[in-house]
């Protein structure tokens, strides 16, 4: 189903691709539309700010404009996307010559999370910035391995080893959150989404 | 039993994991209500200079070979994203301060709102042109009259709008909201966009509110439309918020307008 969905994805990326190219600006402004929001949330994952996030997927558009002719569909668009993303986050990175996401609660842009899920956030943000890549593009973006082994220019088998390292971490770390966090609802009462 | 923990945490982890790849970023009034900005933008700056009838040139990018130009991927993002920032204002006017100071905090620069709109900055990094609103603190003293916006209160910005352009159609209303009174002041207008010599005009209206008692703004809501004024019904989108506080103090290094490393000042419009 999945794959399914992925094809008629594509297809209809090529049909607006195709579009563009040929003048359409419609069709430009629909591939705006359907991919700017997965490309900011992986923006706010790589950069941990809101403020840089927009900039960094607004400059992610611009450039996969004047890139576009050279597209050659050996990918999907989204993975093409993904990809000048994160060559400009590493842009992003060269410029700040340091990686500092802060990942602050509450300002990235997303409401009504739960708990859980807030808890989960604040831990992917402290894996090491190798881990967190490969974990956000497989399991977050939900790219295949061998798209983000393509992304991130690794081996597949390194793709799935730091997935599963990342999980394994993520899994140790929540699980004595999780604890004190149910301590702490069985004292104070239940919990509320954030 | 410990087993049986184990098991939870996983569902745990799994259905946190699905939350999380199954959210978008929220747009607009409810990410703007989530807080304030870590990171202070310009952005509600250059919509209030556009505001007060200062065609700003967003995008000075030359025509490329394609059909569908960088302003028109450009125009979308815009529309597709909601702006929220906070602007801070120091020193209102009751304090008998004559040079009122606000700015915006920036990725590059910072804003000195005393300039607001009067001039802009290029800046390239040799591959693309940007224009941003920028200023310099020793511009302020040239633009007095700016002046008044930020240490002024809402009827002073009608008539500082009324005085720059008599057409422009710019209301003052008083009005109840929650139980306490506001004013509220309407700007339509136009703001431009230039990509090669094609320059277009888009309608946009900007509400600025202010507590009735003091008459201060406290908030700017900034609307652009859809697409150019090409005859088309008109369909106004909120794409900014802004928020004015007044903190009692300013940081030292408000006026440190230096750029990122690499990036250089190709031209200044005052």
């Amino acid at each position: 189903m999945a794959l399914e969905r992925r094809g008629s994805e594509t297809l209809i990326d090529r049909l607006l691709v195709s579009r563009t190219l040929a003048g359409d600006g419609h069709a430009a402004d629909r591939l705006v539309r359907r991919h700017y929001p997965r490309i900011l949330k992986f923006a706010q994952y790589l950069t941990g700010s809101r403020a840089d996030a927009e900039d960094l997927a607004q400059q992610t558009f611009l450039k996969a404009k004047e890139a576009l002719p050279r597209f050659r569909h050996d990918c999907s668009f989204s993975t093409w996307l993904h990809r000048i993303a994160y060559r400009e986050f590493t842009h992003y990175l060269r410029d700040r010559k340091e990686r500092t996401g802060e990942f602050p609660e509450g300002s990235m842009g997303f409401s009504g999370r739960s708990e859980d899920a807030v808890v989960l956030y604040a831990a992917i943000a402290e894996l090491p910035a190798e881990l967190r890549d490969a974990f956000v593009l497989r399991e977050i973006q939900d790219l295949s391995v061998r798209e983000v082994a393509v992304l991130l220019e690794i081996p597949e088998g390194t793709v799935k080893s730091r997935n599963h390292t990342a999980r394994e971490r993520l899994k140790e770390r929540l699980a004595g959150t999780w604890e004190a966090m149910d301590e702490a609802a069985r004292i104070g009462g239940k919990r509320e989404p954030i | 039993m410990k087993r049986q923990g184990l098991e939870e945490n996983v569902n745990r982890f799994d259905r946190a994991l699905k939350e999380l790849k199954g959210e978008r970023p929220t747009h607009g009034m409810e990410r703007a209500d989530l807080g304030g900005a870590k990171n202070q933008r310009p952005w509600i700056l250059a919509g209030a200079g556009i505001a007060i009838g200062v065609v700003v040139v967003l995008a000075s990018i030359p025509a490329k070979s394609n059909a569908v130009g960088l302003g028109q991927v450009q125009d979308a993002i815009e529309k597709t994203r909601v702006r929220h920032t906070t602007m801070y204002q120091v020193g209102p006017p009751e304090d008998g301060k004559k040079t009122t100071e606000s700015w915006g905090q920036g990725k590059w620069t910072r804003i000195d709102i005393n300039s607001l709109g009067y001039h802009t900055w290029c800046i390239s990094d040799t591959e693309t042109r940007w224009t941003f609103n920028s200023a310099g603190k020793s511009l302020v003293t040239t633009k007095e009259e700016v002046r008044e916006i930020a240490a002024g209160t809402i009827p002073s910005l009608l008539d500082l709008i009324r005085k720059q352009d008599p057409t422009r159609k710019v209301e003052l209303a008083e009005k109840t909201r929650n139980g306490k009174r506001i004013l509220e002041l309407t700007d339509n207008g136009f703001f431009a966009t230039q990509e090669g010599k094609e320059v277009k005009r888009y309608p946009q209206k900007t509400v600025w509110i202010a507590n009735a008692d003091d008459k201060l703004p406290r908030e700017i809501y900034h609307y652009q439309a859809k697409h150019s004024d090409d005859g088309r019904k008109v369909e106004l989108k909120l794409i900014a918020r802004g928020v004015i506080e007044y903190p009692p103090s300013l940081p030292k290094d408000l006026f440190d307008h230096s750029l990122p490393k690499g990036w250089k000042a190709i031209s200044k419009q005052f």
